[in-house]
């Protein structure tokens, strides 16, 4: 009879691709640290590149949105001296030029109920600002708004709810406003992405700044260039129409060097990590060597395993980017208050803002934690799918392709830093070029570090055996041989560590020429500031109560303000000094005997390096300011050291600023005490005087040269928090390959135990092996830490600032970078021989 | 009878091959100017001391290894004449291998390591298949245990039943017993002449007088010559 079961359909075949992928998912389950330190390396590459983006992108956010509160849809700014602008010229364009889209505006820095914060006050004509700002500014709770005298709108109800009162404070003025509506930004109605600035009407503003019939500017929404000609026709002469695209992209612009450098940092902690992800790839298929070997005898082709372990890489990637997205994240909450404090010193006003992660960061970043391991982990799954069975199966091969490995690097590490050497040479002014050749300057010499190590250790070899025994001379041959494993972990700590010391040197020598200026520039003994917002300008009678002051041998007065000459957005510095005060300008341009006499002489003009080199400037050429009787050209007499500003200074005499600029006082006074009077009995004199500012700040020499300091300190935070992180990341990677080869040595171990070696011997041998790597490591890293410090000096540094320095090797630094090499390759000892110490002969012996 | 002239078509067949390799020092000759033919249904066994060249000469039947001279053909097929791929593709199908330390996968399963020939081969197979194999050597027990889990006499015999589950034309055996003991040894030679016994062309290097006695034919490798003892 026959069977009433139908035959059971043979199941379709599993693929073998998919066999061969689980295989390997269950190896690095078994065993999952080269997975972990993969995924690590990766993670860590991608948070700094996020980390910087998101940070840059922020700051950059906020600036843009504080713009655009401030300024809206404007696309032109008419502007006047520091005295301001006449009502008048108001009317004339609206009136006379038929300008509808045109906005009054008066702006100034308050304090809010004797709050130290500064907030923006806006002055606006509601009736015309809507052309500008469409109503956003004001929009929302309009029917929530009260009528009273007074009124202020304020970004944040919650904190100062409707109807209560703000005592605002300009100069010496007050003035008790009463709440009267919340403020919009266009973007949405999040009341905290207006933070910053209270909005009242201009008629109230001009009232308690007591600037009636004045404007702070007019804002402009002009359709075309014909517009903007016919608008300059209306203007007079001190008067400026400011095109806004031009002056946004000009303070942009000043701060893509010092993004530029952060975006460095970034990309070198994501080198640093491909030579990881290269290394633990390396690894996991030295691991793997039995199983590969394995899987071709059966019958898998070296595209079908080189295919798998891609595809187990790119899963290994994109943990690996997912979580280095969220670690950028989590980066940049701690980056951005530092990156927006450094902007606030170095270039203009910022407010903290929020971060936003916007979209092309998360695909920029995957696509380099991608892109990055692809390249890193090409190499070895190449080779593993390319080798031969027999090759595979034989512990040598890894020995002998790594030493074939260094010999043939050696060549490219040559061409490598030669490369680098041209390329920032004839990089012209392109920093990111600039910055490739140094990678590649600095990735040369690094190379060939296991070379290096390799031929040290052969030839410190027998004298270590003679001098320290046997368990040194074991220890440095173990080194040679396990070149394989740990070669490419050695470049990259050598890597880290240099690229930090180089760093680190930099920064030192920075500091060393900032302290070095400080001595000569700042030569009085107190340093007096009006720090009144608003109004912060000595008044006559100050001047001169001062200087009837006991004990003030002599007094210095000076003021800097912004302008938007020819050359774009700079500071103006007027000094009113005498000739021992000048002294303190460290010239750099050819020595003049009459240079004092000459900078006392109408329309010339001296000029920091920055500012020359940034401009191409020397002695002898003309510069063109807007001065009061419109643009006038002025002589380059002279070039000084100055580090106060990176985009440059232009420095005139009083009389010079006097006669061609508005000139409502000095904001800073410097005072030469006769020898043995009391600073603090001045101090307390001048802040006593009747016509002294109601805040002025009073600084004694060594205050001011702290603060400076500090400032410069804080300025390298965010420099130093990367640096770190990429020797972190270094130092990871490196006790992760010491400690995988030690483990792996476990049964070598044992038998070394069974032939007679103690374990303090054995132990001893973990460490000195490993503390020895490092050290070499370390060791090689310091000329490269010395040739990445003068290349940052020499030609980074010029080209980011504009600046020299002078170069101060501090020995400390370079020990501690070797002390850092040295003892995180010990601690990667630590745990195997502890391991050891614990391990019987016998299980070591089962393992074999 | 000898089985090299017997009425089965001839599987593999050497002709003049040499194999040398370099030392730090010299080129040592392993095999030297071999000629060698065997058939379906032979069980070959291959003797000679360490180092003489065995697992050589049957790396060179693999595909694993090529030689310097002459040419090696399996089934017809000049493997001299294909590439890596072209020779790890022809030995995924027609050549079975089973190593003196058992090769198996450690983290598949028993089941899933006999699945991986049949997946390389795309073969349609049900695991009904494969567990009735194991039933028939006695490791039905264990289909699901992972290798480490296994005896080396149970794990060998998964090896070999590895090696001839897609039915390929040759199996090339490298001292299947030179890692158990009697008991496990004689069940694994009782699995390979079964096989050979099935039509299937068994070559097996060893250096156990009692895998040798298994075999019916016996050549030994001296001096990279291969010597065939005559059938009694």
């Amino acid at each position: 009879m026959a069977s009433s079961t139908k035959p059971r359909k043979p199941e379709r075949p599993g693929s073998a691709t998919g066999t061969l992928l689980k295989v390997f998912l269950r190896e690095q389950k078994k065993s999952p640290g080269p997975f972990f330190l993969t995924l690590l390396s990766v993670a860590t590459g991608v948070a700094a590149i996020v980390g910087v983006d998101i940070t840059s992108y922020s700051a950059l956010n906020e600036f843009e949105r504080a713009s655009r509160l401030s300024s809206g849809l404007a696309t032109h700014q008419v502007v006047g001296d520091a005295a301001g602008l006449d009502e008048s010229i108001y009317a004339a364009i609206k009136l006379d030029g038929g300008f509808p889209n045109a906005a009054p505006i008066i702006q100034a820095d308050v304090q809010v109920n004797r709050n130290d914060r500064t907030w923006q006050l806006l002055g606006i004509d509601p009736l015309s600002d809507y052309r500008i700002r469409e109503s956003a500014l004001l929009g929302g709770e309009y029917t929530e708004q009260i009528e009273t005298a007074w009124p202020i709108h304020v970004p944040n109800t919650e904190m100062w709810p409707m109807g209560s009162t703000l005592t605002l404070r300009y100069g010496n003025r007050q003035q008790q406003f009463t709440v009267a509506g919340r403020i919009f930004d266009q973007a949405g109605p999040s009341a905290m992405q207006a933070e910053g600035f209270l909005v009242t009407d201009i008629m109230w503003a001009q009232a308690f700044l007591n600037r009636a019939g004045l404007l702070t500017r007019i804002d402009l929404r002009l359709d075309s260039e014909a517009d903007s000609r016919d608008i300059q026709m209306l203007l007079p002469g001190s008067v400026r129409l400011i095109d806004l695209q031009t002056r946004h992209t000009a303070q942009k612009d000043m701060t893509r060097a010092f993004r530029t450098n952060l975006t460095a940092l970034g990309y070198l902690t994501l080198l640093v990590a491909m030579f990881l992800i290269y290394s633990s790839t390396v690894f996991q298929i030295a691991r793997r060597r039995e199983l590969l070997s394995q899987l071709r005898t059966i019958g898998y082709t070296h595209f079908e395993i080189a295919r798998v372990l891609a595809a187990e890489l790119s899963i290994i990637a994109l943990a690996g980017v997912s979580t280095g997205i969220g670690l950028g994240y989590l980066l940049s909450t701690l980056m951005l208050g530092l990156v927006t404090d450094t902007i606030n010193i170095l270039y203009f006003e910022l407010a903290h803002g929020t971060l936003a992660l916007p979209i092309q960061t998360i695909l920029k970043s995957a696509a380099m934690g991608f892109l990055g391991t692809a390249v890193a982990g090409a190499v070895p799954i190449r080779e593993a799918g390319q080798v031969t069975v027999q090759a595979l199966a034989k512990r040598t091969f890894e020995e002998g392709r790594a030493l074939t490995l260094s010999r043939k690097m050696l060549p490219a590490a040559t061409c490598c830093f030669g490369l680098g050497t041209l390329i920032l040479m004839f990089s012209g002014q392109s920093l990111a070029i600039a910055f490739a050749g140094l990678f590649l300057l600095v990735l040369g010499p690094v190379a060939s570090t296991p070379w290096l190590i390799d031929h040290i250790c052969r030839a410190l070899g027998p004298l270590a055996g003679r001098t320290l025994g046997l368990v040194a001379k074991t220890a440095v041959i173990n080194i040679r041989s396990h070149l394989s494993r740990t070669g490419i972990s050695v470049i990259a700590l050598c890597l880290a560590v240099s690229a930090s010391l180089g760093v680190a040197l930099m920064i030192d020598s920075f500091r060393y020429s900032v302290e070095n200026w400080i001595t000569h520039y700042m030569r009085s003994d107190l340093y007096v500031v009006s720090t009144v917002p608003g109004e912060p300008h000595f008044s006559g009678l100050f001047r001169a109560e001062m200087e009837t002051v006991d004990g003030i041998q002599g007094t210095g007065y000076s003021t800097r303000i912004s302008i938007q000459s020819e050359l774009g957005l700079h500071d103006l510095l007027a000094m009113d000094i005498g000739p021992s005060s000048f002294r303190g300008f460290m010239i750099q341009s050819p020595p003049q005997a009459d240079l004092w006499d000459r900078f006392n002489q109408p329309r010339t003009v001296l000029i920091t390096e920055s500012f020359a080199n940034r401009h191409d400037l020397s002695v002898g050429d003309d510069i063109r300011l807007p001065t009061a009787q419109g643009e006038t050209s002025f002589e380059v007499i002279g070039i000084y050291l100055d580090y106060s500003s990176e985009h440059g200074l232009a420095t005139l005499s009083w009389d010079n600023f006097d006669q061609y600029f508005p000139n409502p006082g000095p904001t800073t006074a410097s005072l030469i005490l006769q020898p043995g009077a009391i600073s603090s009995d001045i101090r307390q004199a001048i802040s006593n005087l009747e016509s002294a500012p109601e805040q002025l700040l009073i600084r004694s020499n060594r205050e001011l040269r702290e603060q400076i300091l500090n400032v410069f300190d804080q300025t390298f935070e965010v420099t130093d928090i990367l640096r770190w992180l990429t020797v972190l990341v270094a130092i990871a990677g490196m006790i992760f390959s010491l400690v995988a080869l030690q483990l792996e040595r476990a049964a070598l171990n044992a038998k070394l135990k069974a032939v007679g070696f103690s374990r303090t011997q054995l132990a001893l041998q973990i460490i000195s092996e490993t503390s020895t790597t490092g050290f070499l490591a370390g060791l090689i890293a310091v000329p490269v830490g010395l040739t990445l410090c003068l290349s940052l000096i020499e030609v980074i540094n010029v080209r980011s600032f504009g600046w020299t320095m002078m170069t101060h090797i501090d020995p400390m630094l370079i020990l501690a970078a070797v002390g850092v090499s040295t003892l995180s390759a010990a601690a990667a000892g630590i745990y195997p021989a502890m391991r050891m110490w614990r391990t019987p002969i016998t299980a070591g012996l089962r393992d074999e | 009878m000898n089985r090299s002239q017997s009425k089965y078509p001839s599987v593999a067949m050497m002709t003049g091959v040499s194999r040398a390799f370099d030392d730090a020092r010299f080129t040592r000759t392993v095999l030297n100017n071999i000629d060698f033919t065997a058939n379906a249904g032979d069980l070959v066994a291959i003797t000679g001391p360490s180092g003489s060249g065995k697992s050589t000469f049957l790396h060179l039947l693999g595909g694993i290894d090529v030689p310097d001279h002459g040419h090696i053909a399996v089934n017809g097929m000049d493997l001299t004449s294909l590439n890596e791929t072209g020779r790890t593709l022809f030995r995924r199908k027609h050549i079975g291998l089973v190593f003196q330390f058992f090769n198996l996968i450690p983290t598949l399963n028993v089941i899933e390591n006999l699945r991986l020939p049949l997946e390389l081969c795309s073969i349609r197979s049900d695991d009904s298949t494969i567990l009735a194999l194991l039933e028939r050597f006695g490791l039905e027990h264990q289909a699901h245990a992972y290798p480490d889990l296994l005896s080396g006499g149970e794990q060998q015999r998964v090896a070999v039943i590895r090696a001839t589950i897609h039915k390929p034309l040759l199996i090339l055996a490298d001292e299947p017993t030179g890692n158990l003991d009697d008991c496990q040894s004689r069940a694994v030679l009782d699995l390979i002449r079964q096989i050979s016994n099935d039509g299937t062309c068994v070559i097996m290097a060893t250096h156990s007088q009692s895998a040798s006695e298994y075999a019916d034919r016996h050549c030994t490798i001296k001096n990279g010559k291969l010597h065939e003892a005559s059938q009694a």
